[in-house]
């Protein structure tokens, strides 16, 4: 009775906990580096520079607290598929104005953190549909709902879910031998 | 020297091959473990403050491994359990406590402690009453593990974390079978839904197994005459007296019992239910040869419900509940006078019961100073209250109708404890932390567990780490609360016992190949021994009313005593190539234990120096049988209860081939053969102690599955 007592008390804070067992972010991070540089048109998108956007929902703390963590990351890498890396954060005021953002900074990359509805995350990938990027998130079940690359954790290791049609789309172009090693989405 | 030749033409070959794009790098980082029990939340087991690794359950799966002891002695670092026909005993980097039911391991499933509150048993075979269908994978924290978990984390922490429903979605049913004999059957079922908006899901399995025999010649052994009769002693239960113990076992060696798992999710609460009944017996246990009346017997229901928040972008809170049931039987018939009580010329009935119920709550409340997992300090309480309650003695007959028990005790008791831990990684390179628990438990007193570990990514790939730890195991209600007016005192007084470790390893990663050095060193004091009283000591406990004035013959006590000194290294090596379609491991330890110090040095009963395994798996694809390799190595060791007797090395080895039926995709199947090249293992049995314990040498077995 006291468990229910308080946990209807603080229900009425904040957000429920990721119902999801996650990949720590510095893991997602390395999984992400390697797997970029095996994209055959990330240079040729790139131009000179990979741009990261960090993507966190307003109002959600998991959504900030994970943001912050992966870009404290992604900032430590600073060379992806050996082209020189930049990181920006950017707080999600809509899907077209993260699709202006991208275009605006030339992002190569767009990493997703949790807090964002299934609508939101829906409409966020078919904003950025017509532009050439990899969308990475940081909850597989985003990846279901059009993101591009994303991390389980299954038997305790971390797994990548791909979704191989919004690859084709955007312009992201892996191996056969890399898909191999992913769970691919048709 | 040619297999290691071998060994590195392979490794090399698939580099080159894959030169053209290498991926081992990912493959390598995809084989990261990411473990959950040595903070409580989830890292890399590389940076994580204790030696952890996992099994998965892909190796479970692939190595037809069917038991916790298994996965332990197949495919763990650092921990062995020692199996013999009546169960197992653990240990880990060298240190094993010969009899202690497994109360100095810690074992979890899913977070919730399965180790009994009435003497602290946990079991690792098939008394664990774990499906292991339903197993994700388990996690094997080596080293002292109290400061989050308190009591019985001394060698270490065995997480069992269960699948997620959307990775077991569906139902699955099991059939098996195993030469002489033993049979299983096991049903699951679980599905993500939606409930009131939220998402939701549930995991259940239920299974029951039964093995029977086989059956082994033990003895004989020549005892002689019983000390109250006059006469040989009688062992068997069709009273031949004839002073000699053993022949071929029959119907005594056996073990069957259900259990089944359900856990179930919405939105931030989750509910876990669990439930097992396991009754065995061997034909050397307490008593009488051979005697299929004879059991031992737990039944458990326990209960979790937890709920999770995060409450600000500083602040999460978890809560928790829960609740253990727990019943044991032991009930020994004994033909021989000289093993019973005075005036139960023609024998008896030894019957001893323990039971367990309680519940607890516990909060976790993490802060984030800087609200992105840099440093942040988890602060947790819980409390506790049990009543254990115990009876037995020595019954005339099976009616149980002559005089009561012999002793009996009750006891309802409170505890708890508070944690706090400092998380910190200012940097990518380091990741440290310290913290400590408290603990006050009415049965023991208080006791205090600190932590400090800190690991650095020093170059490439390579992680530098160095844990020092404390633990504990509180004295279990028997020890504190049995006695026996004619043989045994109270131990009020017992402390808990304690152990301080200090571990340094070296982890690399190099493509899809990780190596693991380590190095380790433990103390350990006020380990419960049961000790003979002195003719004084007697007479003062005579005096105090606690022993009955006619006493003859020996009378012990729990006293803290004995001490042991530890200190050995572990290695890892594992690896994939052909993108993971060829896996394979090698785990050693080297450890040295002695009890007693000085010219009392002992070694430690059960306890090899040396141990490890190895193993190597083809995966090829679905419609080729996957074909897995594991030999695990225990090195010759003291047996348990047998004064100088020493048990050989034991190497077994263990082959299996699964995969899914052809064109009958939904159904799969397991065959899985093991050998044992030792015949005897390390367990002394019988009245002089004079033989090893007889092992199975051939096992097979069967497996079907069917997955909708």
């Amino acid at each position: 009775m006291a468990l229910v007592v308080a946990a209807l008390l603080a229900g009425a804070l904040g957000e429920a906990a990721a119902d999801e067992a996650s990949v720590p972010v510095p893991l997602q991070v390395d999984l992400l580096s390697k797997v970029v540089a095996y994209d055959r048109n990330l240079p040729k998108r790139a131009g000179g520079k990979v741009v990261t956007l960090v993507v966190t929902k307003p109002g959600s703390d998991e959504s900030r607290g994970v943001g912050a963590q992966a870009k404290a990351a992604l900032a430590g890498k600073e060379t992806l598929a050996e082209l020189p890396h930049e990181v920006i954060a950017v707080s999600f005021a809509g899907a077209p104005a993260l699709a202006a953002a991208c275009k605006e900074h030339k992002a190569s990359l767009v990493y997703v953190a949790p807090g964002f509805s299934d609508e939101e995350i829906a409409a966020l990938a078919q904003a950025l549909e017509e532009q050439e990027l990899m969308t990475v998130a940081a909850r597989v079940r985003y990846v279901e709902k059009g993101l591009m690359l994303g991390f389980d954790l299954v038997g305790g290791k971390p797994k990548l879910v791909f979704s191989l049609k919004q690859a084709s789309r955007q312009g992201v172009s892996l191996s056969a031998k890399v898909l191999a090693l992913m769970t691919v989405l048709q | 020297m040619r297999v290691l030749t071998l060994v590195l033409v392979a490794v090399l070959w698939g580099a080159r091959a894959g030169a053209a794009e290498d991926t081992s790098d990912l493959e390598g980082l995809l084989d990261e473990a990411v473990v959950s029990s040595a903070s409580k939340v989830s890292e890399a087991a590389s940076t994580a403050p204790a030696t952890a690794t996992i099994v998965s359950g892909d190796e479970l799966r692939r190595y037809g491994v069917r038991t916790l002891e298994e996965a332990l002695n197949f495919l763990a670092l650092g921990a062995a359990a020692e199996t013999t026909l009546g169960g197992s005993q653990v240990g880990m980097r060298g240190v094993l406590l010969a009899g202690d039911s497994g109360n100095h391991v810690l074992l979890l499933l899913d977070g919730h402690v399965v180790n009994e509150a009435w003497n602290g048993t946990a079991h690792f075979g098939r008394g664990a009453g774990i499906p292991i269908e339903i197993v994700d994978h388990v996690e094997v924290i080596l080293g002292p593990g109290s400061v989050l978990y308190g009591s019985n984390a001394m060698l270490g922490v065995v997480n069992v974390v269960t699948k997620r429903a959307r990775d077991y979605a569906g139902l699955h049913l099991t059939l098996e079978g195993e030469t002489q004999w033993a049979g299983r059957a096991s049903v699951g079922y679980a599905r993500e839904f939606t409930l009131a908006g939220e998402s939701a899901g549930v995991v259940a399995q239920a299974e029951y197994h039964h093995a029977q025999g086989p059956s082994f010649e033990f003895g004989p052994q020549s005892y002689g005459i019983d000390a109250v009769t006059g006469r040989p002693k009688v062992f068997g239960a069709d009273g031949a007296a004839n002073g000699v113990w053993g022949g071929t076992s029959g119907d005594s060696l056996y073990g069957y019992g259900p259990a089944g798992y359900l856990r179930f999710r919405a939105g931030e609460l989750e509910l876990a239910l669990r439930g097992s009944f396991y009754k065995r017996w061997t034909p050397y246990q307490y008593g009488n040869f051979d005697d299929a009346r004879g059991f031992e017997q737990d039944r458990t229901v326990t209960a979790d419900l937890r709920w999770s928040r995060r409450l600000s972008p500083a602040f999460q809170l978890a809560l928790r509940g829960y609740a253990d049931l727990f019943d044991y039987e032991r009930l020994a018939p004994i033909a021989a006078a000289e093993d019973c009580s005075r005036g139960q010329q023609r024998g008896c009935v030894y019957d001893v019961r323990g039971l367990s119920q309680g519940g607890g709550l516990e909060a976790v409340l993490s802060f984030d100073a800087l609200h992105d997992s840099r440093f942040v300090t988890f602060l947790g309480v819980e409390a506790r209250l049990r009543r254990v309650y115990s009876d037995g003695g020595y019954f005339d007959d099976l009616s149980f109708s002559s005089a009561p028990s012999m002793f009996e005790y009750a006891r309802l008791e409170g505890a708890a404890a508070a944690y706090l831990e400092e998380q910190v990684r200012p940097w990518s390179w380091l990741a440290a932390s310290a913290g400590a628990r408290f603990d006050y438990d009415e049965r023991f007193g208080t006791h205090l567990s600190p932590r400090a570990a800190a690991s650095v990514s020093a170059w490439k790939d390579g992680v530098i780490k160095v844990v020092y730890a404390e633990a504990f195991r509180a004295p279990t209600a028997n020890e504190v609360y049995y006695a026996d007016a004619n043989a045994q005192v109270a131990s009020s007084e017992l402390k808990p016992e304690g152990v301080r470790s200090i571990e340094a390893s070296v982890e690399q990663r190099v493509g899809a190949q990780r190596l693991l050095l380590g190095g380790f060193r433990s103390w350990w004091n006020d380990l419960v021994s049961r000790v003979p009283l002195t003719a004084e000591e007697i007479r003062e406990a005579q005096a105090r009313g606690e022993l009955d004035s006619s006493v003859l013959g020996s009378v012990y006590q729990f006293r803290n005593l004995a001490v042991i000194d530890n200190y050995g290294g572990n290695l890892r090596f594992e690896g994939s190539l052909l993108q993971k379609k060829v896996r394979y491991g090698l785990d050693a330890t080297l450890a040295w234990a002695r009890s007693g110090g000085g010219d009392q040095a002992r070694e430690l009963e059960g306890a090899p120096f040396a141990f490890g395994n190895a193993r190597v798996a083809y995966e090829h694809g679905p419609a080729v049988p996957t074909v897995a390799l594991a030999v695990s190595y225990a090195s010759r060791r003291l047996a348990i209860g047998g004064g100088d007797l020493h048990a050989p090395a034991q190497t077994v080895f263990r082959l299996n081939l699964s995969g899914a039926l052809p064109f009958l995709t939904s159904l799969s199947y397991r065959l899985t053969g093991s050998y044992s090249l030792a015949d005897r293992g390390a367990v002394a049995v019988g009245p002089l102690r004079g033989e090893l314990v007889p092992a199975r040498a051939w096992r097979v077995s069967l497996g079907l599955g069917y997955d909708h």
